[in-house]
């Protein structure tokens, strides 16, 4: 009997994963109700399939280590040792060094890691007793007492240290982590149900084509529509069955929220709403980074120490919010903390010194708060290991535009700071409205359409690649795309503004022909146009002929930056 | 005819092992479950010939699960053997206890099984 062992080991990675997940959840609960004993018996159980696991795939120091650790389990279970901070402080250790043991470089090594020696050594010596010699258990309870925090914390056994590990860990296991995705099998039924219905529309045209002395226009197109229908029933079930809750994305954040805020003499916790709204599995992944930045930078920045927080009324314990909701074509997500809020004389001090605005002070606090996404923005008094370098939230911003969504930040001084993140629902398709310049055609994204307005022949200045026309009674700039886009052919009189908008910012773009909106199947640029600026993408259309899908966000701010160069020749 | 086995088993990769392994089987037919609950509806509905049944899982252990059986008229003759890890030394007591009929060390070896197999089902 032959085993494929190349099979059951990527079963193992991608079930430990899963495992050591609700594990981390299960600690993090354990954590306030040291009590449940279900807690433990559901961490015993992760413990002990992977040491099942290890044994089917031969791997002795991962079954070493899972053994020990399990010894531990077993005796917390049995009311032999009470769930202590130091406890959970191994746990977490532990957790730590499975992951790492589990995922699929690790497996593949199958180390004892000094990491893992020492969570084996911790598991003895608290099984021996010797979580009783308390100096440390007691400096982790006596957690209440805010001001000395940081200090203890730095003499712990180092616990920033656990964190970058966790971290790195992480990174790696991103990086090696087999793409799946679980899917509801009624999803593929229906996905096998429809291609074979497509089967037989495609069969039936055939058919009608082959004969085309029985057939009529009308019957043709009566199959062509049945076709149709089922073709776009079909894409959007593939679209569906990509959609996973956000939940487990945010519950990875429970313990990073309990590591930084420990490690800054915080006291915080994660609160989750949202958690079955669905987005695109790719959606997932690209939000993994933005809300690492603006989770840690709520910690950082936002919450206050606890002493200050009960001064000023508030709870001890900080909580950081992430939220997610459905709201038209879009997710909206939500970072929300109830810390100090946002220091409007800060940041006007910061954009005056690095020079990202030339009047801050004048600025709407909407406007002014939108300078923390800006590269190198920070105002931080010291530069700590987790922010304040004046980088995070520009990584935010861009990764949001990528997603092509856009950000948003509103603050209440002494209440706290909520950042918004819009984005579509999935990549892989937009509404677009598709316009033409010339020969060619450019899709822009629907939900960055406002509506459209005629440019007479009298207003339409050949003379110029820009202007600015009166919409009710509003200035409203505009650039012509051919000239932008230097597309060949003079420009008729007779002109289209499409009026776009991207963050708070609107203008128009001077077209020929509008053409109207259409669901576009988004092909990425090829690696000689990734830099183009205002082209985010391509797309095929019916005839064949490739058209670019416009970056609005871009374009809109090459625009104004000519217009400040232009306004200071 | 084939022989109808369950294995109970909540971990995923150890389910597919044992698929693996009784792919080579022609003369049995492996059906699973994924907890000792889902175990006890299987072997009710399905009746089948064997059990296999880890021990640790949850919603209901294997042992809960195996006494379970073993009070239902419709599924007390059915042998179960218990897959239990290797240190697991008081579970075999506890198993006794709740009518188990064998048992199998994990991981599982091909010709322990076949030989316990053919003792239970008496081949």
């Amino acid at each position: 009997m032959e085993l494929d062992r190349n099979l059951i080991f990527q079963s193992f990675v991608v079930e430990s994963a899963e495992g050591l997940a609700q594990m981390e959840h299960a600690i993090l609960e354990l954590e306030s109700h040291p009590d449940d004993k279900e807690l433990v018996q559901g961490i015993f159980r992760v413990v002990h399939t992977a040491k099942g696991n290890a044994g089917i795939l031969e791997l002795p120091n991962l079954h070493a280590f899972a053994h020990a650790f399990e010894d531990l389990l077993d005796e917390i279970r049995n009311h032999k040792i009470a769930v202590t901070p130091e406890v959970i402080n191994v746990l977490f250790s532990a957790l730590d060094v499975l992951r790492e043991m589990t995922s699929a470089d690790g497996a593949a090594r199958d180390e004892m890691s000094p990491a893992a020696k020492k969570v084996i050594q911790n598991c003895a010596e608290i099984r021996a007793g010797g979580q009783g010699k308390g100096k440390k258990a007691k400096k982790v309870r006596g957690k209440e007492s805010a001001e000395a925090e940081p200090e203890q914390e730095a003499e712990e056994e180092g616990a920033p240290e656990v964190q970058e590990t966790a971290g790195e860990v992480k990174a790696e296991h991103h990086k090696n982590s087999l793409q799946t995705l679980r899917v509801d099998v009624s999803k593929l039924d229906r996905l096998l149900d429809l291609t074979g219905e497509i089967a037989i529309a495609r069969g039936r045209i055939a058919l009608l084509l082959e004969h085309p002395e029985k057939t009529t226009w009308d019957e043709i197109r009566e199959a062509h529509r049945l076709a149709d229908t089922l073709h776009t029933d079909l894409q959007e079930t593939v679209l569906k069955s990509r959609m996973v809750p956000v939940g487990p994305l945010f519950r990875q954040y429970a313990r990073m929220v309990r590591d930084i805020s420990k490690a800054n003499g915080k006291l915080a916790r994660l609160q989750v709403e949202g958690e079955d709204v669905e987005v695109d599995t790719s959606v997932v992944e690209h939000l993994k980074d933005p809300l690492l930045h603006m989770i840690r930078n709520a910690i950082d920045h936002g919450l206050e120490l606890p002493a200050e927080r009960k001064r000023k009324g508030k709870p001890p314990v900080g909580t950081v919010t992430v939220r997610a909701a459905h709201e038209g074509g879009s997710i909206i997500l939500e970072v929300s903390d109830d810390g100090e809020g946002l220091n409007r004389q800060n940041i006007i001090e910061v954009a005056q010194k690095s020079g990202l605005a030339s009047e801050p002070e004048k600025m709407a606090d909407q406007e002014l708060f939108q300078l923390i996404f800006e590269a190198g923005f920070s105002t931080a008094k010291t530069v700590s290991d987790l922010s304040g370098r004046g980088v995070g939230m520009d990584v935010v911003k861009r990764n949001v535009q990528a997603l092509r969504g856009n950000t948003l930040i509103s603050s209440r001084e002494g209440m706290g700071t909520t950042v918004h993140i819009r984005l579509p629902l999935t990549l892989a398709i937009i509404e677009g409205f598709g316009v033409g310049v010339g020969e060619e055609t450019f899709v822009i994204p629907m939900d960055q359409v406002v509506e459209c307005v005629e440019l007479s022949a009298g207003e339409n200045d050949q003379e110029r690649n820009e202007g600015v026309i009166q919409l009710r009674n509003e200035p409203l700039p505009y650039l012509h795309l051919r000239e932008h886009f230097a597309v060949k052919g003079a420009r008729p009189a007779r002109q289209n503004i499409v009026v776009v908008q991207h963050d708070a910012k609107r203008a128009g773009l001077s077209v020929d022909v509008l053409y109207g909106s259409t669901q576009t199947v988004i092909k990425p640029l090829p690696m000689l146009f990734k830099d183009v600026p205002g082209v985010s993408g391509s797309a095929i259309l019916g005839n064949g002929r490739v058209a670019l899908i416009l970056d609005v966000g871009a374009l809109l701010r090459n625009f104004q930056a000519e217009a400040e160069a232009a306004r200071t020749e | 005819m084939a022989k109808k086995i369950l294995l109970v088993d909540d971990s995923s990769t150890a389910r597919l092992t044992s698929r693996m392994i009784f792919s080579s089987k022609p003369n049995y037919t492996l059906i699973s479950a994924c907890d000792g609950r889902e175990g006890v509806d299987t072997a009710t509905r399905e009746k089948p010939d064997l059990i296999l049944m880890d021990v640790v899982m949850p919603r209901m252990t294997g042992i809960e699960a195996c006494r379970t059986l073993k009070q239902q008229p419709e599924t007390k003759r059915i042998p179960v053997i218990l897959l239990t890890s290797r240190g697991e030394k008081d579970i075999a007591d506890e198993g006794r206890a709740a009518g188990c009929t064998d048992f199998l060390t994990k991981p599982v070896d091909d010709e322990k099984l076949v030989a316990l197999l053919k003792k239970h089902l008496g081949e």
